[in-house]
């Protein structure tokens, strides 16, 4: 199958039961999607698939046939980073940084569609991304700085 | 300072250090470690919660495509010695020994204790294999909770009792004439960090490589060594970037030797990467307190017996069943309790082992006395507050030496109190409870016995090397590791402060065994003030040392000078906290913090469900180094302590079988289930350690978790509900509390 991420196209040949996390992770070996529980839950998966915020270990590889996939590492340089970036570095808006790829690409989803968003917006666009280390207040401080609220 | 190019200045750019590594998603875990030929581990697990091996064949696990080798208990008890018990000796707290091995020969005690190990060319085919390993059981009967323990008090599941004992608490209670009467619960819970466990062994004929998401390198090391009968130095463990810990990546899980011992038998890297249900079996914190408090019409307490069931899972090495023994060492907490007897019976079930969980053993106390606090003041018709001011120690009566021996070095109770109370905002809620919260610090190690006669034992010390590298920056090598928290930005800032130069020109190398002088990793709030101690100390004798050379201020060139000249000028120091000259103390941790909470909830009558409003605290953690890293470990605790007190629960039913294994029935918080935090600083210096700070790491889940339960005890308790004390207070329990006609 062939895949488009952060705009290389790759050919990849995986086994039938492979979600596109492991293609990623596993075959083209990026850091970008991490593995935190494989059925949903906490989000550092996450990629923009065709455009569309997801958790990768939800969707089986074959599906992803043609795909063009978006990680954290094509969203921004250390030189020039995207705002977003930014603003969680600033904020200290994460400790650890595992859960990162989810709560960053959730955050530029949610201003994508709603530039100026409520607190309730945020921490709702938040939600499928579990953090154990930061109780998101950064993460939501770093939302509305990111959003120039 | 002199020019630096702008991958030098990026590195402290941001309050993390490094922080793009993270923010652009190319920073190392352990998963991403793949060296050539690699090999995973898949663990076959029991599916019973006490029972005989009769039979494990591994013949049909062989044949599965991709398998390289399957290992199991007889097997592997020829290759591995008993496992060693971490943070000192079991006797050392009324423990009793057992010879626990890494895999059962005989006997299997908990669902999901490892019996057999396999390694195969993928994942996949590892979990196929283990899958097709046969076990046959023969039942034994099993014991699960602490209720069923008192209904038949079997001593031979004690492994440790505790007391802790002052004046003459039986006789005041008889003769006192209000006495207050509660059994508090506190369910079993995890950790839970967003990257489970993993580890990456590679033996290559001659020395062992071990990539491990850990807490504790040179721990791990040691275990290592003596388990698999290897020399130390052939043992490099090696720490990359840590998705948080909190307890759960301490030394002795049975996975660490083998994934060690099958990657020298196999003569290739093997991994193990801990699935997320294989994560949610470890936890901690359950405990029943039965307490009987005497206190006098005007809320003093008088006295306050308590007779604890601790029930710790199955006998294991690891540190996680020692929490029990500070859960009793720490009462009563924040206060003056003139008589108290406090009896602890430690129990092993055929449940999982616990593990350490952040918080270790303290937030127990503090859930106790906090409730104790509201029912005092409900039976007394005083203000909650009112009642902690009379009873809680004051700045006058500190150091203080608790009954259990522990020092209460310093801090200001009833003023962080107040500025909590002043801080908090007074939005209109169903319910607002307050907590104060004390946190024994900084110990690393084993509580030492005391006895007459027996030197008390000491917080165990740290270790940095400080050093010149040819390209001009600072090199800090410390012992201290970091699992998420940040502490490596402290240690960059205080070397930098004693040298005079940047943090950006400091490089900071943790975790690695070959590299780094040995320490105890992160444990015990210590990474700060104690590492950060020795790191202090280290630089300074640097700086003296360049004085010397003529050397200050430090440019580029003169460095590059100097190390040619002189070599890197590598300067290492210990450092320990001054112990108390006074014996009578038994000095197992060197500094306390503590705080005050306020919380603020809305209780939905019709469904049970508790919204926080607010959370506020005040945290006194000594010196603050780094404001806004010590601010974030408490923003986490608090999130850890909200979920303890309301959704999260490692449940097991009535086979021993978990009941909580992804995070769909294990509720960890999300963002929209939390306020934003409000946070103030009381700093009162720790006057023995060496930069005054104390510890950060702990805080919060204590305080956080009493002050939601009084919350929702004082939203139903205007509605005519019964008293809580137990936790968690999820719907089903809100409800249960209700009387009928309020919900």
């Amino acid at each position: 199958m062939r895949l488009q991420v952060d705009g290389v196209t790759v050919q990849v040949d995986p086994d039938p039961e492979d979600t596109l996390v492991d293609v990623l992770r596993e075959d083209l070996g990026s850091t970008a999607v991490r593995a935190g529980c494989r059925n949903g839950d906490c989000g550092t998966c996450t990629a923009i698939v065709d455009g569309r915020c997801v958790k990768t270990c939800l969707v089986l590889a074959g599906r992803a046939d043609g795909a063009r996939v978006d990680t954290l590492a094509g969203l921004g340089t250390q030189a020039d980073p995207h705002p977003v970036q930014e603003a969680f570095m600033a904020e200290y808006a994460f400790q650890c940084g595992f859960c990162l790829p989810g709560m960053i690409l959730s955050a530029v989803t949610l201003l994508d569609h709603n530039p100026s968003p409520t607190d309730a917006d945020i921490r709702d666009a938040l939600s499928g991304n579990l953090c154990r280390c930061t109780g998101y207040v950064n993460a939501v401080r770093a939302v509305r700085r990111a959003a120039g609220l | 300072m002199p020019a630096v190019d702008r991958s030098v200045t990026e590195t402290a750019r941001w309050p993390k250090r490094d922080a793009f590594d993270f923010a652009g998603g190319t920073a190392l875990f352990v998963d991403d470690i793949r060296p050539a030929g690699l090999l995973h581990m898949a663990v076959v697990r029991s599916t019973r919660a006490h029972a005989r091996l009769r039979r494990v064949d591994t013949a049909p696990a062989k044949v599965v495509p991709g398998v390289a080798r399957v290992l199991e208990g007889r097997e592997a008890s020829l290759h591995l010695h008993p496992l060693p018990y971490q943070f000192g000796d079991p006797e050392l707290i009324g423990g009793r020994r057992a010879v626990l091995e890494a895999l059962p020969v005989d006997e299997v005690r908990y669902v999901g204790e490892p019996i057999a190990v396999v390694a195969a060319e993928s994942r996949r085919a590892a979990r196929a294999a283990a899958a097709a390993v046969v076990v046959e059981y023969e039942d034994l009967p099993t014991l699960l909770d602490a209720r069923a323990f008192l209904a038949d008090p079997d001593p031979r599941h004690v492994i440790a009792e505790n007391e802790v004992v002052a004046g003459h608490a039986d006789e005041v209670l008889r003769t006192a004439e209000r006495v207050v009467r509660a059994e508090f619960f506190l369910g079993r819970s995890s950790t839970a960090p967003i990257e489970p466990r993993g580890y990456v062994a590679d033996w290559d004929g001659a020395r062992l490589t071990v990539h491990a998401a850990h807490q504790q390198p040179f721990q791990l090391r040691a275990e290592l060594a003596e388990v698999l009968d290897l020399p130390v130095d052939s043992i490099r463990v090696v720490v990359p970037n840590v998705g948080g810990a909190f307890g759960l990546k301490m030394t002795g899980p049975v996975e660490e030797p083998l994934v060690c011992l099958l990657s020298i038998l196999c003569g290739r890297p093997v991994k193990w990467i801990e699935t997320r249900a294989e994560c949610f079996l470890g936890g901690g914190r359950e405990q029943l307190h039965d307490v009987e408090v005497a206190h006098t019409a005007d809320g003093r307490l008088l006295a306050l017996r308590n007779r604890i069931v601790i029930p710790v899972g199955a006998e294991a090495v690891q540190p996680g069943w020692r929490q029990a023994y500070v859960s009793v060492a720490a009462f009563p907490t924040a206060y003056v309790v003139p008589h108290l007897d406090v009896r602890s019976r430690v129990v092993a079930t055929n449940l999982p082992p616990w593990h350490s969980c952040r918080g270790f053993g303290k937030e127990a106390p503090v859930f106790v006395m906090e409730r104790i606090m509201d029912m005092v003041a409900r039976r007394t018709g005083l203000a909650p507050a009112e009642v902690r001011r009379r009873n809680l120690l004051r700045p006058e009566d500190l150091p203080h030496r608790m009954a259990s021996g522990y020092r209460l070095d310093s801090g200001d109770l009833p003023a962080v109190l107040d500025q909590v109370l002043a801080l908090d905002e007074g939005i209109d809620a169903d319910g607002v409870g307050i907590a104060v919260e004390v946190t024994p610090e900084g110990g690393g190690h084993a509580a030492g016995r005391l006895d007459p006669g027996v030197t008390p034992t000491v917080a165990a010390p740290e270790a940095a090397a400080v050093l010149l590298r040819a390209d001009g920056l600072v090199e800090v090598r410390t012992g201290v590791t970091n699992p998420g928290g940040g502490n490596d930005t402290a240690l960059a800032r205080l070397a930098a402060d004693e040298l005079g130069i940047t943090s950006a020109q400091i490089r900071v190398v943790q975790g690695d065994t070959d590299l780094c002088p040995p320490g105890t990793g992160n444990a015990s709030s210590r990474g700060v003030a104690v590492g950060g101690a020795a790191v202090v100390l280290a630089a300074r004798d640097l700086a003296a040392t360049l004085r010397d050379l003529g050397a200050d201020p430090l440019t580029e060139t003169a460095v590059a000078e100097l190390v040619a000249r002189h070599g890197s000028l590598e300067h290492v120091r210990e450092y320990r906290p001054d112990p108390p000259s006074d014996p009578e103390y038994r000095y197992s941790y060197p500094y306390f913090s503590s705080g005050a909470y306020v919380a603020r909830v809305d209780v939905d009558r019709a469904t049970g469900r508790v919204r926080v409003r607010s959370l506020t605290a005040v945290h006194d953690c000594g010196r603050v180094i780094e404001p806004v890293l010590v601010e974030g470990q408490l923003q986490g605790a608090m999130a850890m302590g909200v979920g303890l007190a309301l959704s999260e629960e490692s449940r097991f039913d009535e086979r021993g079988a978990p009941q909580a294994s992804s995070f769909k029935e294990y509720l960890a918080p999300r963002a929209n289930d939390l306020p934003d935090f409000v946070i103030g600083h009381h700093e009162t210096p720790a006057p023995h350690t060496l930069l005054g700070a104390k510890g950060a790491g702990e805080a919060g889940v204590g305080g956080a978790l009493a002050a939601i339960a009084n919350a929702v005890d004082d939203a139903l308790a205007r509605w005519g509900g019964r008293e809580i004390t137990s936790v968690p207070l999820d719907p089903p329990a809100v409800l249960a509390l209700l009387p009928e006609e309020a919900s």
